[in-house]
């Protein structure tokens, strides 16, 4: 026997393997097990060969355990990041093959509710490797590999015509929507480029123009900004369907419990006179206009001795990561101090408002600053009116509020990855690597957009390729 | 009727496609006849003078790797050969060779008569016989000849009533003045195969001495040319002819604007559907009226002729426009017709009807392959004609049919397209077809298909020994690379010089020859390193290297249809029972009866939804034969 195969490549029909392998090559998939709504608790499960190394890639135990390590029917507490922040705390369970729903080993993470978080959680189980559960498919794998019985194969049947019928229908008002619009024009940008691309390299004898990298490199930056950009505004859409997290920072005493109350029109924070009061973090969910602000009032931002007062402000600054948008408070009479530039230096690359507050104390005004400013008296104001305005320049008027980017977490997921791989064949044109390797990124990118808009991708080349370029022998 | 001979397979049309399904069936060990309408024109090129080219080398290669004629016939009968698209990425590099035409077609004549078992009959088949069980039991000449067989294999071409169009002038013929074919088609008809009218198009010949070459760029062979054929040395083949561009410009265009209303594409004379690619000169003018100019390759038809082959000047305009355009190029102002160009309309099927095996759904031992299959060009026909023909001698002797997989071979993805897809034009292949490009190069050919060709007893034990001495050389190497370690000072000046960035650490070699500018061959001899590579051993290690995350990568994207493929659908799998199918899929699957469920997947109109539904119904049992 040599010590090579071709065996793999081979497949004769009707040959040898038996008709069903369903063990082997199984994607590991993902989705949010609870119901798609805000409530207090939400589960993300795993499921497949990868799932606890994608659990292990992105779950730090409080007790330094590896998921990996950890035995069946077992759980571990602590907390989940996307590799630059925290996302949550949350419970893990581990479940190993075949005990488990799908029989295959499975992790479940259960967090803290909240469509927003959750989604994001499950974004970065999607980016360790996961894919997107398809229609049914947790309890197809199920029945698959025996975990239910014979008699319940129509009902499973059932679950998944339910599902891709849902998923059809979801997919169908996307390619109606902005985003279909938007999909073919970016998609049909990919393509074209693809196919001056396979034209290139398949044409060998009408000497075809060289193909200018810069140019080639140009355009595919163009596409990778418009994917990000897409996949940014999903994130907005997301925030604007499940609300702003918000939070409120300043100085102790600049008055940010007073400035909660006049947001949530309660006395929910206790305002005093005495600097560093509000310890603990304190939410709260209030309509301005037409958004929705999740408010976490934190403890003052200062340098501190006093203990307790220390775990709060470690907290703010946590809260700070995660915020989507942050209201800073000045005292208008204590003036800007450099604590204050510092914190808002900190602040840079988010949606940062200035509220200039105790207007009624003082005719200080405020600095000359990029950063919108609401000039207000909290304890007296009633009017919301100004943060409004800013609020919709931050995140859209009040159309796009309703109608912001209907769409998934796999559709997301797919722009990203479609994103991810333009930038690698970015980055290799700009390193000189061949041109065939540079297609294979294109190509894999443009099978994500299609996939979303539920198209093939070699079809439409080849079109391209003929219908644009004057294709000899 | 009396009958004449006893076979186990006939073999219809002596085309590439015929050539390759007659010889493989008979190496097989089938006693095969070939069928042609003339015996001259056995092995004909009655279009470009040439083999390879973008994506047709690696046919080529593939069908040598699998025990196939071409390979061999073009190097032995080559006359100019280069490797196309070097500049490009080596998976899409490719060879291309011109052909003495005449020698070509002796040589393929002589491979059939010299073969055991194989027997080269001149006579128009007119019929197909089919008994009541839908199997093949014989085949009917025009002259009233019956022969019994139990396959066949249909290379007809273009021949199926062939009307070949000048002008406004249309006449039943053949190609090259040959006799059509023109009795089977309506046989065929009657048997419930569904025909349709495909054309294609053919430049002018002209005479080398009307054509002043000094206005024309010359275009030389490659100074060391890598043949075809894995038993064919480096170097072996002949090289020395020249072939020249020329280039239309807006006179020429004029002239063919004025003249449209005379091409029977525009005026509606001809309705049969033509390539999108090699357009007519017509057609490129028209479409891409852009363009200010559109280049012609003159190339030589052979060594003992003067015919010359205009390569991107095919049209059906009459012949004194087709003179009076031609006389407008620079270099071609006294050119001498010889053969005026022409289209050519022929009845196909569309290949949606036909299994990967190449069979007819429905018959036993019914096969086809090449132009008749809706393709175009000698490579497509000739990888087809192999498959059919190895598989129409398996059906015989009763041996498992050979099926290849997308990701093993173009010839695999050339017949799944066509068979899942099926074609709304003539079929070229490109390498843009394939989502298996960087790993199907036509340099490891032989590592991906010889020990297939092995298992249908295509490769002699000779070359199998070569091939796998040579194999062995290239994992040693590759397996060395990957456990050399390397020392930043070792590379450090080589590393300087072509302008990358140093190493921090020591590093594995292939780390290092994995980056774009380092050149194996440099980077091993400044190491000291030698793996006792032969010939383009080297370059293929080196590719395998370069490209390999790129190749995980892409056989990962690929992975989940793979497993798919691995589903057999059963042939009598009823789909309106299946509780839960779209009504778009149980019809579509029910007319096409895709072999497993990678194929299902590929049908348009199939959803992800519908494929685990599918899979979901045969692991309950829901099927039993």
């Amino acid at each position: 026997m040599p010590a090579f195969t071709a065996r793999s490549t081979f497949n004769g029909s009707g040959g040898a393997l038996p008709p069903f392998l369903f063990e082997v090559n199984m994607k590991t998939i993902a989705a949010i097990s609870t119901p798609d709504a805000a409530g207090g608790i939400a589960m993300i499960r795993i499921s497949g060969p990868e799932s606890l190394r994608i659990a292990d890639d992105i779950f730090t135990a409080v007790n330094g355990t590896k998921v990996t390590e950890m035995r069946g029917y077992t759980c571990a507490y602590g907390t989940v990041s996307d590799g630059s922040e925290i996302l949550d705390d949350v419970v893990l369970t581990v479940f190993r093959a075949p005990h488990s729903y799908t029989g295959e080993d499975t992790v479940e993470i259960t967090c803290h509710g909240g469509i927003y978080l959750t989604k994001r959680i499950l974004m970065t189980v999607y980016l360790h490797g996961a894919d997107p559960a398809g229609a049914g498919e947790f309890t197809k794998r199920a029945f698959l590999n025996g975990k239910l019985s014979l008699s319940q194969a129509e009902a499973v049947m059932d679950v998944i015509q339910a599902d891709g019928e849902s998923e059809l229908r979801l997919a169908n008002y996307a390619k109606s929507g902005r985003l279909g619009t938007e999909m073919e024009h970016i998609s049909g940008e990919l393509v074209d480029l693809m196919s001056a691309l396979a034209y290139w390299l398949d044409d060998a004898e009408e000497c075809p123009p060289e193909l200018e990298r810069g140019t080639l490199t140009a355009q595919l930056s163009r596409i990778y900004a418009h994917l990000r950009e897409m996949s940014a505004r999903y994130q907005d859409g997301l925030v604007l369907r499940s609300g702003i997290r918000t939070v409120l920072l300043g100085k102790p005493n600049a008055g940010k419990s007073s400035v909660m109350n006049w947001l949530c029109g309660t006395n929910r924070s206790i305002v005093t006179e005495i600097a560093g009061t509000t310890r603990d973090v304190v939410t709260e969910q209030v309509k301005i206009g037409l958004y929705t602000l999740i408010l976490s009032d934190t403890a003052g931002l200062r340098e501190t001795e006093n203990a307790i007062e220390a775990i709060g402000i470690s907290q703010a600054y946590l809260e700070l990561d995660k915020a989507d948008l942050v209201l800073y408070v000045v005292d208008a009479d204590a003036g800007m101090s450099a604590e204050d530039l510092d914190v808002l230096e900190k602040c840079r690359g988010r949606r940062t408002v200035l509220i200039w507050n105790k207007t009624d104390l003082s005719q200080t005004l405020p600095p000359q600053t990029d950063i919108p400013v609401v000039q207000i008296a909290a304890i007296h104001e009633k009017s919301t009116e100004q943060l409004e305005k800013v609020l919709s320049a931050f995140f859209g008027g009040g159309a796009n509020v309703t109608a912001a980017a209907p769409i998934t977490e796999r559709q997301n997921l797919l722009i990203c990855r479609a994103a991810e791989a333009v930038k690698h064949a970015s980055d290799m044109a700009e390193c000189g690597a061949e041109m065939d390797m540079m297609y294979a990124d294109l190509e894999r990118a443009a099978k994500c957009l299609r996939e979303i808009e539920g198209k093939e991708v070699t079809d439409d080349v080849i079109d391209g390729v003929f219908s644009k370029f004057c294709v000899g022998k | 009727m009396t009958q004449l001979a006893e076979f186990d397979v006939a073999v219809i049309g002596a085309g590439h496609a015929g050539i390759e399904a007659a010889v493989a069936s008979a190496r097989r060990g089938c006693k095969t006849a070939l069928f042609t309408i003339a015996l001259d024109q056995i092995g004909n090129m009655p279009c470009n003078p040439s083999i390879g080219g973008s994506a047709k080398g690696h046919l080529v290669r593939e069908i040598d790797a699998l025990g196939g004629v071409m390979g061999e016939a073009g190097d032995a009968c080559c006359i100019q050969m280069r490797m196309l698209n070097l500049s490009k990425g080596v998976s899409v590099q490719s060879p291309r060779a011109q052909e003495d035409r005449a020698a070509y077609h002796q040589y393929t004549k002589k491979i059939c008569e010299n073969t055991k078992n194989l027997y080269v009959i001149q006579s128009e088949v007119s019929d197909i016989r089919i008994d009541e069980n839908r199997c093949v039991t014989g085949i009917v000449t025009r002259h009233g000849g019956s022969y019994a067989c139990k396959a066949v294999v249909i290379c007809s071409g273009t021949f199926l009533n062939g009307m070949v169009y000048i002008g406004k002038i249309g006449e039943q013929s053949g190609p090259d003045s040959c006799l059509p074919a023109r009795y089977l088609s309506s046989k065929l008809a009657e048997n419930g195969i569904k025909l349709r009218r495909f054309k294609t198009g053919t430049p002018c010949r002209v005479h080398r001495r009307s054509i002043d070459f000094d206005q024309l760029q010359p275009q030389y062979g490659d100074p060391d040319p890598q043949p075809f054929s894995f038993m064919a040395a480096r170097g072996s083949v002949r090289n020395d002819a020249v072939c020249y561009i020329a280039n239309t410009n807006a006179e020429t265009h004029r002239i063919i604007h004025e003249n449209i209303g005379e091409s029977p594409l525009y005026n509606g004379v001809i309705h049969g559907v033509g390539p999108r690619y090699c357009p007519s000169i017509e057609d490129k003018v028209i479409r891409f009226s852009e363009r200010e100019r559109h280049q012609i390759f003159v190339e030589p038809t052979g060594l003992n002729t003067d015919e010359m082959y205009l390569q991107g000047f095919s049209t059906s305009l009459p012949e004194h426009v087709q003179l009076k355009m031609m006389r407008s190029v620079a270099g071609f102002e006294h050119i001498e017709i010889m053969r005026p160009a022409y289209a050519i309309e022929y009845d196909c099927i569309d290949p949606i009807c036909l299994l990967h095996s190449l069979a007819f759904r429905g018959f036993h031992g019914l096969y086809a392959a090449g132009q008749f299959n809706g393709t175009s060009g000698y490579e497509e026909a000739a990888a087809q004609g192999l498959i059919a023909g190895i598989n129409a001698s398996a059906y015989v002797l009763n041996e498992e049919a050979l099926s290849l997989s997308r990701k093993s071979s173009y010839i695999g993805t050339l017949i799944d397209d066509l068979v899942t897809k099926g074609t709304q034009d003539p079929y070229r292949m490109m390498t843009a077809r394939s989502e298996y490009r960087l790993s199907l190069r036509h340099s490891n050919a032989d590592a991906r298909l010889t020990e297939i060709g092995r298992k249908y007893r295509l490769i002699s034990d000779d070359r199998w020994a070569q091939f796998t001495a040579k194999m062995k050389r290239i994992e040693h190497a590759i397996d060395a690379v990957k456990h050399t370690n390397v020392h930043p000072d070792s590379v450090a000046d080589y590393l300087e010089q072509i302008g990358t960035s140093p190493l921090k650490h020591t590093t594995k070699l292939d780390n290092l020859i994995r980056r774009p500018q380092v050149a194996f061959q440099d980077i091993t001899k400044i190491l000291g390193l030698d793996f006792h590579l032969v010939g383009e051993e080297a370059a293929e290690v080196s590719h395998k290297l370069k490209y390999e995350q790129y190749i995980e990568r892409q056989d990962q994207q690929n992975a989940h249809l793979e497993h798919l493929e691995h589903i057999l659908l059963p042939d009598k799998l009823d789909y309106l029972v299946i509780h839960g199918l779209s009504s778009e899929a149980v019809e579509k699957l029910s007319k096409q009866r895709p072999e497993n469920l990678a194929h299902a997947s590929r049908i348009s109109g199939v959803s992800p939804a519908d494929i685990s539904i599918i899979m979901t119904y045969l692991k309950a049992g829901g099927y039993r034969d």
